[in-house]
């Protein structure tokens, strides 16, 4: 007899093994929130505060379409009683995979509880492609553009959103949830009234960004969108389209050139010197830079680089000579 | 609204001169993968791919997965599935880092171990990721190392598959993964002959998000360990792949393979070689889905990648493989990928 007969009886011990690592899980009182990005988790804590624990997947200074789908983050997922996610394909790489292996009925489905798309809470999605798209123009998103955060107004919606779901889960702490939100849409108001006075004066600029993905802050700002960096979205600048590029930015006029701080910097730092535009590369989510931890300094941030790169470029302009940024 | 979104991936035109193996040389449609992925109801979804190629078409995938939350955070997945075994078996020919195959799974598990079954994967409540999981079936698509038994009544003749997966993160920037395996089952080259295939894989993947977020480096090896029955004898063989793969710009990437495989008890060619099996299907290192290997090989395998946007590649690979048993051989490819359909998941 073969020693690697005996084989069933292996089999029962690996099976019974198996069985006896896995222990059961532990109650826990919070509510447990795992957001995609982090400007979720900024505004789950704002709602949330001490009743929930809240944690996002990916990192602010990462590009959200390019998440690694790493299997810590289902150990993450198994655990959630709401995942919030941005929707509109944006994570269409890397979550739907992990929400499967997650094991977690909370969220597994469009259906489940837990499952919150915060695309749903939106009245406006930018950029819905009216004819007919395919993909020889470049990575589009058939169903409208993702980058909805950028605006601040739809902070509050999300935050309206996010609040009914923990109300919904966590009924016990529904008031409690509800005065949180109360009072963050009260201080967003505020500062948003506050960042739109100081935007006011430059009502109007021409922009040129990297990728569509600050639409909805050039829409909100009132800025001039006046092309793009890439030839198409997800597609790599090339040397003709920069050329034209920097043509059109001439015959414009174009004073401002953005881009996240997680793309590619030389080719817009190259726009920016030939057409004597500032560069400015932002954040463009919480934890985009260090000290940006809620969605209000996310917009401090931006609003203040934008408004004092302007401000100085605008002085500079009126004593004669040029400014480069950078 | 349509629920089933078709993906569809095609390997196309590897362009192959071998030094002495003629036949597979040439512009080949190496396989266009179909798949149907959807969820079924509140409580399953359904993963279906289909492996159209010359030789004919494939039903690779087939399997249901549970969605509902299980006691003991268990999963399972019923059906035809690439099997949890390492690493490679687990990603699609389209998602993986080379046109060939490594040697030591051409030659052990097939051009895939997909065995009809049912399998049960545990999420173990440790900091880390720590997944275990055990599957029973049969291997209908025939492979190298394990068949179905005539007697198929004996439940110990079916194919028994264990895998444990860890991954943890070292950093913000390093990400590991550690497994091991072990498939047990019949060898179909008599009534109670079995084989048994142990393995370790691991992966590292470095990832400098802050500072360059479009350059990666990886690391991946898999150890194979087989030890078989056949009527005649007991065979020991053993090998192992280690890559390395740099990203070194958003649409480039390149990667170095090592290829090696030995044998305690080699065989000679006359033994299993049924010529019927001519028109079959071969695997990547040229010879059939036989037990047993000839003797030591060694493979290196240099390769580089453009990526023109995420849905389509070109890669390029030169092969110089050495055998003990016979001529050294020398192959370049070149190889097209498309992909169309709904955006696929990018396996980590």
């Amino acid at each position: 007899m073969k020693m690697y007969k005996s084989f069933p009886g292996l089999a029962l011990f690996i099976a019974a093994a198996m069985v006896m690592l896995l222990a059961g899980g532990s109650a826990e009182a919070k509510v447990r929130v795992v957001t995609s990005t982090p400007d979720f988790a900024a505004i789950a804590k704002e709602i949330g505060g001490d009743r929930v624990d809240v944690e996002s997947l990916a990192k602010g200074y990462q590009d959200p379409h390019f998440v690694d789908a790493k299997p810590i983050y289902i150990t993450k997922l198994n655990r959630a009683d709401i995942l919030v996610y941005n929707g509109l394909d944006l994570e269409i790489g890397w979550l739907p995979i992990l929400v499967t292996g997650a094991r977690n009925s909370n969220i597994a489905t469009l259906n489940s509880p837990g499952n919150v798309d915060a695309s749903r809470f939106l009245t406006t999605v930018l950029d819905l492609p009216t004819g007919p798209v395919d993909r020889s123009m470049g990575d589009v998103h058939p169903r409208g553009n993702p980058h909805y955060m950028l605006d601040p107004r739809n902070g509050i919606l999300v935050a309206k959103g996010i609040t009914e779901k923990l109300s919904e889960v966590d009924p016990e702490n529904a008031g409690y949830y509800e005065e949180n939100y109360r009072n963050f849409e009260k201080r967003l108001e505020l500062k948003i009234a506050e960042w739109a006075k100081e935007l006011a004066p430059y009502k109007g600029t021409k922009v040129v960004s990297y990728h569509k993905n600050l639409n909805y802050f050039t829409r909100w700002a009132g800025f001039e969108d006046a092309g793009y960096i890439e030839p198409k979205p997800g597609i790599p600048p090339t040397p003709s389209h920069v050329a034209a590029l920097i043509k059109k930015m001439e015959a414009e006029d174009v004073k401002l050139v953005l881009a996240s701080n997680y793309y590619p910097q030389k080719t817009p730092r190259i726009i920016s010197e030939k057409t004597g535009a500032v560069f400015l590369s932002l954040p463009t989510s919480v934890g985009g830079e260090d000290g940006i931890n809620t969605y209000f300094d996310l917009f401090d941030a931006i609003v203040g680089q934008i408004t004092s790169a302007l401000e100085s470029r605008s002085g500079a302009a009126e004593s004669g000579s040029s400014m480069h940024n950078g | 609204m349509a629920l089933i979104t078709p993906t569809w991936y095609s390997l196309n035109d590897p362009i192959v001169f071998a030094e002495n193996d003629p036949e597979n040389t040439g512009v080949n449609m190496q396989e266009i993968e179909v798949g149907f992925q959807s969820v079924v109801d509140p409580y399953f979804r359904f993963d279906s791919f289909f492996s159209f190629r010359t030789e004919g078409v494939e039903l690779e995938e087939a399997y249901g997965t549970t969605l509902f939350s299980i006691p003991l955070n268990s999963q399972f997945k019923i059906g035809r599935a690439r099997a949890k075994f390492g690493r490679i078996n687990q990603i699609h020919r389209h998602a993986q880092n080379f046109v060939t195959l490594p040697i030591v799974v051409a030659e052990f598990l097939g051009e895939h171990l997909n065995p009809t079954s049912v399998e049960a994967s545990f999420l173990v409540p440790v900091p880390w990721y720590l997944e275990l999981s055990a599957s029973g079936g049969s291997p209908d698509v025939e492979t190298p190392t394990f068949g179905r038994s005539p007697d198929a009544n004996n439940l110990g003749n079916l194919l028994y598959i264990f895998h444990m997966a860890n991954f943890f993160d070292v950093g913000e920037s390093l990400g590991v993964s550690l497994g091991a395996s072990f498939a047990t089952g019949s060898n179909a080259s008599g009534p109670d002959e079995r084989s048994n295939l142990y393995g370790v894989d691991f992966f590292a993947k470095y990832r400098p998000l802050k500072d360059n977020p479009y350059q990666e480096v990886s690391l991946q090896s898999e150890f194979m360990w087989r030890q078989a029955e056949t009527p005649e004898e007991e065979l020991e063989d053993y090998g192992f792949y280690v890559e390395g793969m740099y990203r070194f710009a958003k649409r480039w990437n390149t990667g170095l393979r090592f290829d090696f495989t030995d044998t305690n008890t080699p065989i000679t060619e006359e033994e299993d070689h049924d010529h019927e099996h001519e028109e079959e299907e071969e695997d990547d290192h040229g010879h059939d889905d036989m037990l047993g290997l000839l003797g030591r090989a060694y493979r290196i395998s240099p390769m580089l990648t453009f990526n023109p946007s995420e849905f389509s590649r070109v890669r390029l690979q030169y092969d110089y493989l050495n055998q003990d048993y016979g001529p050294n051989q020398h192959a370049i490819f070149l190889q097209f990928q498309y992909a169309i359909g709904a955006h696929g998941a990018h396996p980590f």
